[in-house]
């Protein structure tokens, strides 16, 4: 009988001291919040109107008949070079490749900016006839114009004092 | 029968006497007329039974002996009932060569050496005075040798002072010339009327009305050199006290032109019509009394086109009004100048003009012609601006302007120093075209003429109560403005969503109207930014700085490019997801709900630090990336915008280059 007290008590006391104690814990929360990184691109598709749907395909689509709308439709590809700094604003009035890349991304651009070129010369001839004007005087206007419509950073062509032409970076 | 006989042989005598010595009782009924004057007579004669007829009769002065009058000849018809009446038939003026001396109304006036008035007695009179056409030459007039040319004729009835002196007569010349000696005529007359009655001209000196009509008058070189020796003090004081009694009661200009003479090539000369009466003039006064009579003139629709191309305007003026006088002129000055309803076409061509002019003109000329012209008021009325943009086109900038200005110099165009302050008032301007409205307040616009070196020709500041492009508003803006050769700079500036921004534009001359603009800020509100462009959508917080360039031809924009960061942190909420949280379909099961919730949530909320982006767009396609990074990982966007139009071009896969 004692010896059952004895038990018991101790027992009481055991759990006396457990119930004492703080209660085990799981950590399932890390030592830094969860860090999630998103990278999203998304395509924005502009239609005027459903038959033009269509045309959204390269194959689909015809080539632009005038000088004005082959420069537009290549006028994002010619921002890229510009952005890239391959490509600036000659003296002429034309594009000059500045550094062409490798492969066939080089080859692409050499060719854009052949067909630019080659767009903006039958502008100007247009224009020099319009204006009856020469082609270099022309040429040089169209130049001056396209220096003052660059943007900052860009790579255009301008004289130095000694009637030279160097290439520098349009500043702002 | 003695006596009778006696009579007979005095009546023969006399008529012998008579006729023997004609020419001395010619010139002495004559020197009676003409007190002042001595009389030579070459040839008289009879020409039985009742006419006389005269050649080269000659007035001389009596004070100097300077001939007054020549008269080629003439006729005089009478009967002895005339005679006893003391009045002549007819007095009829052949053909006269009148040669007169500027000092001609000497004659009539008394002889030096008379001690008292001669007692004139009944003056006799002419039944019919005429001249059916004669030429009247006067020479050298005034210090500067005047000489002047007219033809006359006239018809008096009852030319008699005794018994008729009220009635009206009427002298006429026409084809008047007046000049200096070496020069062409500086004055044309069609027709001069000279009314006149005997009693106002005998006792008061003085013609009813003098009428010019029709004819030139030209101002320049003549004109000036007589104006010049008027008004040395010798020459001003030395009219005869017999010139300067006479007056007119009423003196008419009709339709006379005046043309302001420029003496060098190519410059166009200024021809305006001049209709005045001026009353109880004294006519040695008659020039400065015109001369001080104040003139104004309109001159409406006036269009100043390109040398280069002659459907291009740069400047044109609705109303011109010139108040002037005619001694004014010349000395080139002009009282008054208003000018109503000016448009200026900013654009090349209006350099083109002011370049072309200057090599027409050259510096020198304005200096070889004599002083400049100048303007003491000058006034400039509902001006407006409109930009040119080289060729044809031209675009509408429609800020009024107004000012005054005093003692402008102005010779002409190219010549011309101005240094004017453009009043812009207060007014609300839309461009719709270019979805943009703005509310000035009062401005200025400093315009000078000629462009100086290094000096912009417009400049003008205008502070802009309110701005609004498309849906946006700035506020407590301005805008400065300068226009030169090459075109149109602008800068500008305000309050913007809590923060503030500042750009400019350069505008070319050029065609299609090419023009550039950057537009930077800081310190903006993102939130209430992103709640414009995307309400309810899409909203950044934070304060946001931006750089933006972009190119563009007239109202087409074909080129963007910038960049932007966020200075401080902020939060991204992609609201349109809550749509999507929205409609997660309750048939999912928890786990699969649950981790959707979660997907979304982390996606539309997301907390940064540093935010940055950049953007580039060509017409409608282009690429915009906005990079964020915050405790919570990073969320990078790149939104392509594609044409329908332009499915070519690699760029697309090349956008991330940049």
């Amino acid at each position: 009988m004692e010896t059952t007290l004895r038990s018991s008590l101790t027992l009481l006391i055991v759990c006396a001291s457990l119930g004492g104690c703080k209660a085990p814990t799981v950590n399932l929360a890390t030592s830094d919040p969860i860090k999630v990184d998103i990278n999203m691109r998304l395509d924005v598709y502009q239609y005027s109107s459903p038959t033009t749907k269509k045309a959204a395909s390269p194959q689909a689509t015809p080539a632009p008949v005038t000088p004005e709308a082959r420069r537009r439709n290549r006028m994002a590809d010619i921002q890229q070079f510009k952005n890239e700094r391959l490509v600036g604003e000659g003296h002429e009035g034309l594009l000059v490749i500045l550094k062409k890349p490798e492969g066939e991304y080089g080859e692409y651009l050499r060719v854009a900016v052949e067909e630019e070129n080659s767009d903006r010369m039958d502008l100007m001839k247009s224009l020099a006839e319009g204006e009856k004007t020469s082609l270099p005087e022309i040429q040089a206007k169209q130049a001056e114009l396209w220096r003052n419509r660059s943007f900052k950073g860009e790579w255009i062509e301008t004289q130095t004092n000694d009637g030279s032409w160097k290439w520098v970076q349009k500043e702002g | 029968m003695a006596a009778f006989l006696a009579f007979v042989f005095g009546l023969v005598g006399a008529i012998y006497f008579t006729t023997r010595h004609l020419p001395l009782l010619a010139k002495w009924a004559l020197e009676r007329a003409f007190p002042g004057a001595t009389v030579e007579i070459r040839k008289l004669e009879i020409d039985f039974p009742n006419r006389v007829t005269a050649e080269s009769v000659t007035l001389k002065a009596r004070s100097d002996g300077a001939t007054l009058l020549t008269l080629a000849g003439g006729s005089l018809t009478f009967n002895f009932d005339d005679l006893r009446r003391r009045q002549i038939g007819e007095v009829r003026l052949i053909e006269p060569v009148i040669n007169a001396s500027p000092r001609l109304l000497e004659a009539f006036a008394a002889p030096p050496n008379a001690k008292a008035p001669q007692k004139a007695g009944v003056p006799w009179g002419v039944r019919r005075f005429v001249c059916d056409y004669g030429e009247l030459n006067v020479a050298g007039y005034g210090p500067s040798g005047l000489v002047i040319r007219s033809k006359f004729c006239f018809d008096l009835k009852n030319f008699s002072p005794a018994t008729a002196p009220f009635d009206p007569h009427e002298l006429t010349l026409w084809d008047l010339t007046a000049a200096t000696h070496a020069d062409p005529p500086f004055l044309r007359v069609d027709i001069v009327r000279a009314n006149f009655d005997l009693n106002g001209l005998i006792e008061k000196q003085t013609f009813n009305a003098l009428t010019f009509e029709g004819g030139l008058l030209l101002f320049g070189k003549s004109l000036r050199e007589i104006f010049a020796a008027s008004q040395t003090p010798d020459n001003s004081a030395k009219s005869s006290p017999a010139a300067t009694a006479w007056t007119a009661e009423s003196l008419n200009l009709k339709g006379i032109a005046v043309r302001l003479e420029d003496e060098r090539p190519q410059v166009t000369d200024i021809t305006f019509a001049l209709n005045t009466t001026l009353r109880n003039v004294p006519l040695s006064q008659s020039a400065s009394s015109l001369g001080s009579e104040q003139q104004v003139i309109e001159i409406a629709n006036l269009n100043i086109l390109s040398p280069l191309d002659p459907f291009t305007k740069v400047l044109t003026l609705d109303s011109i009004f010139v108040r002037f006088t005619l001694a004014g002129l010349l000395r080139r000055e002009i009282d008054d100048l208003t000018i109503l309803g000016p448009n200026i076409f900013l654009g090349e061509d209006l350099f083109w003009y002011m370049d072309d002019m200057q090599k027409r003109l050259g510096t020198t000329g304005a200096q070889e012609s004599g002083p400049g012209w100048t303007v003491k008021n000058l006034g400039v009325e509902f001006g407006r601006l409109t930009l040119g943009s080289g060729g044809r086109k031209q675009y509408g900038l429609p800020l009024s302007f107004r000012t005054r200005a005093q003692d402008v110099a102005l010779d002409n165009l190219a010549a011309l120093k101005l240094q004017a302050v453009l009043e812009v008032p207060p007014e609300r301007f839309l461009f719709e075209s270019y979805q943009l409205e703005f509310t000035s307040e009062r401005g200025e616009l400093r315009f000078a003429y000629p462009p100086e070196k290094k000096v912009n020709n417009l400049v003008g500041t205008i502070r802009l109560k309110t701005i609004r492009w498309r849906q946006y508003n700035a506020a407590n803006s301005y805008i400065s403005v300068t226009f030169d050769r090459n075109g149109i700079n602008g800068l500008f500036g305000g309050k913007l969503y809590r923060g503030e921004a500042w750009g400019g534009f350069s505008f070319f001359f050029s065609s299609e109207s090419p023009w550039i603009g950057w537009l930077s800020g800081r310190g903006i509100s993102l939130r209430e930014v992103t709640n414009i462009i995307s309400p309810q959508n899409f909203q950044l917080s934070g304060p946001l700085e931006f750089r933006l360039q972009m190119d563009a031809k007239s109202r087409s924009i074909e080129r963007v490019l910038g960049d932007f960061r966020a200075t401080k942190p902020g939060k991204m909420v992609i609201r349109k997801l809550d749509d999507l949280l929205a409609r997660i379909p309750k048939t999912w099961n928890l786990i699969k709900q649950s981790s959707t919730r979660i997907a979304l949530e982390t996606l539309r909320d997301f907390e940064y630090t540093k935010a940055r982006g950049d953007f580039w767009f060509v017409h409608s396609q282009g690429v915009l990336r906005m990079q964020l990074q915050g405790p919570t990982g990073s969320r990078n966007f790149e939104v392509v915008l594609h044409a329908d139009d332009s499915p070519h071009g690699r760029w697309k896969q090349r956008s991330a280059l940049r």
